[in-house]
């Protein structure tokens, strides 16, 4: 039978291709490798790897203004190294932006130090007002297409940066 | 050598259909002192991330009817965000120039001394593989600039500037507006 990570991974592949987008960034998590593989394949969609989460925001809010669609994936200690990209750039000069970001951190998390950001992220991006949607368990998986789908015409309707985060490992909420 | 505005002022000559964006700081006020342009991006803020903006606009711009997408950073800048010298290296988008000022220091905020005094950027460029021209004076860089405008590679410029800082204005525009002329600009060509 198909895991959790197999399944969710399937629609978050559906609903970036759903947004039909011109380019790919990502820096890789574990937990969506099959999403990278794939549209790294891709004979559609540009994608291609970035080298700091920072330098993939400043590069999709270049496409972006330039009239083309960038989806950036990362996990969510990239945040960390891109917040004042996102907040003083993307988020002031009102560039249309979905960022897909995976969870760290919480149930499942076997790593001892990424929890010390990951646990307060939620926190630190609604202080600094970057509007984020969470996808969990909670959420049927049938929806996460429909989110991400829904989050990348939210950022373009709002004129701003969109995060939709998700926690592939399953378990309690974070 | 010579000053970051006489730089700036040569460039102004061949940038009125170019977009251009110019990093935060006193480039940008130096820059718009010049005349205000709606193909010219005024960054306020997001020290270092010109040239990762320049590179993805690039990108976007392949098939638009501009000849270049320029980029203005200093040598805090590039030095604060060298990925960007990575990013162009492995994405090569032939529309990109960028211009980096070096003046060893940190002009905009006093003039402290910046780790550019003890590293070659145009060598850092060059370790990325990217085409470097020097300059170091006001005809060299019209030149650069004009053979620049007409090649289809990415190119960096690496100017050598004197540390004169001369004050301007602030931008102190709401950046909805900067980007709304500067889009508006980019779609109708
Ligand atoms: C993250 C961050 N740190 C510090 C600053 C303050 N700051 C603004 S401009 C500047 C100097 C930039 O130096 P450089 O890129 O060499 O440009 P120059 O002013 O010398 O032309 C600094 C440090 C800032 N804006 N952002
Ligand atoms: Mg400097």
């Amino acid at each position: 039978m198909a895991t959790f990570q197999e399944l969710a991974c399937k629609e978050i592949i559906k609903g970036i291709e759903e947004i039909n987008p011109d380019y790919f960034l990502s820096i890789p998590c574990s937990t969506v490798a099959p999403v990278i593989q794939h549209f790294e394949n891709h004979d559609k969609i540009i994608s291609f790897p970035v080298s700091r989460e920072e330098e993939g925001v400043g590069i999709a809010a270049g496409i972006s203004l330039g009239g083309k669609v960038p989806v950036l994936l990362i996990q969510d200690t990239g945040i960390g190294n891109s917040i004042l990209a996102i907040t003083t750039f993307v988020k002031a000069y009102h560039v249309p932006m979905l960022i897909l970001v995976t969870r760290r951190g919480g149930f499942g998390e076997i790593n001892s130090a990424v929890y010390h950001f990951s646990e307060p992220l939620p926190q630190i991006l609604d202080d600094a007002n970057v509007k984020t949607f969470r996808l969990d368990y909670r959420v049927p998986l049938k929806e996460w297409s429909v989110a991400i789908r829904q989050g990348f015409q939210y950022a373009q309707n709002t004129h701003r940066p969109i995060i939709v985060m998700f926690n592939i490992k399953g378990g309690a909420a974070q | 050598m010579m000053s970051r505005f006489e730089a700036l002022q040569v460039l102004y000559q061949y940038t009125e259909h170019i977009p251009v964006i110019s990093s935060c700081g006193n480039t940008s006020r130096e820059w718009a002192s010049l005349g205000r342009r709606d193909n010219h991006l005024y960054m306020v803020d997001t020290m270092g991330l010109t040239p990762s903006v320049g590179i993805g606009l690039s990108l976007a711009l392949k098939d638009k009817p501009f000849k270049k997408v320029i980029a203005i950073e200093g040598d805090g800048g590039i030095l604060m965000n060298p990925n960007a010298f990575a990013s162009a290296a492995y994405l090569r988008p032939e529309k990109l120039l960028l211009i980096i000022f070096d003046n060893e220091c940190f002009a905009s905020t006093g003039g402290q001394c910046s780790l550019a005094s003890k590293i070659d950027i145009g060598k850092v460029a060059k370790g990325f593989d990217l085409e470097v021209i020097a300059v170091d004076n006001t005809e060299d860089f019209e030149q650069a600039v004009k053979e620049s405008i007409g090649k289809d590679a990415p190119i960096v410029i690496h100017a050598k500037i004197n540390q004169e800082n001369q004050k301007r204005p602030n931008i102190n525009d709401d950046p909805a507006v900067l980007s709304y002329k500067f889009s508006r600009f980019i779609n109708e060509a």
